[in-house]
């Protein structure tokens, strides 16, 4: 009873919540040089570099809605401009994630680990960098030989 | 002297601000590189 009312409860807010325009998959997306709200905006902009380059590659690149404001499509032939920031942004934060994990995973085995921690043991951490690089293939290659997740054994669970 | 020297310096407080330090420099680097980064137009080429 409780989740049919979790999924009406979900159902309800999933229908209310998009608009009719997106739902019939109509867009009013012009090129943002041809809109005249976003050529009002770009002018009214103060004269510095800061303004001048984003209106400039705003208004040759991008779609403006009627309120003359930029706006990233989802459809394919523009998928390249999701898909390429969160590639940089997925891979870099994988990047980051199993460098600190390689490098406590090989600081544990040395005889000071908490030293490692403070002070930062050079080579070794070029060493976890250059792991880090490869992170999507390691993940993969310790997904498969179940290294990346706990065994069940190891896990502590409440009395129920 | 040397070898201290060498253990403050990789100290992680003075190692997380050179990281922060590349990691800036990379960043206004990408910005000369591809100038549409900042705004969204992602690798389309810039006016």
């Amino acid at each position: 009873m409780k989740s049919l009312i979790i999924i009406f409860l979900a159902g309800l807010i999933w229908l209310s919540g998009i608009p009719p325009a997106a739902a019939a998959g109509q867009t009013h997306l012009i090129p943002c040089q041809e809109s005249a709200a976003f050529m009002e905006r770009m002018q009214k902009a103060p004269k510095t570099y800061y303004f001048d380059q984003p209106y400039r590659a705003y208004s040759a690149n991008l779609l403006c809605g009627e309120e003359g404001l930029p706006h990233l499509q989802l459809r394919l032939d523009r998928a390249i401009d999701v898909a390429i920031p969160f590639a940089i942004f997925f891979y870099f934060a994988g990047f980051v994630g199993w460098s600190g994990r390689a490098y406590l995973i090989s600081s544990k085995r040395a005889s000071k680990p908490e030293e490692m921690e403070i002070f930062i043991n050079i080579p070794l951490a070029i060493q976890s960098f250059i792991q880090g690089l490869l992170w999507p293939l390691l993940a993969f290659k310790e997904l498969t030989t179940r290294e990346l997740t706990a065994k069940d054994s190891d896990l502590s669970v409440s009395p129920r | 002297m040397m070898a201290s020297l060498m253990k403050y310096l990789t100290s992680a407080p003075v190692m997380a601000a050179l990281a922060l330090v590349i990691l800036s420099v990379v960043m206004i680097e990408l910005n000369y590189l591809f100038p549409g980064l900042q705004y969204g137009t992602y690798f389309h080429t810039a006016p």
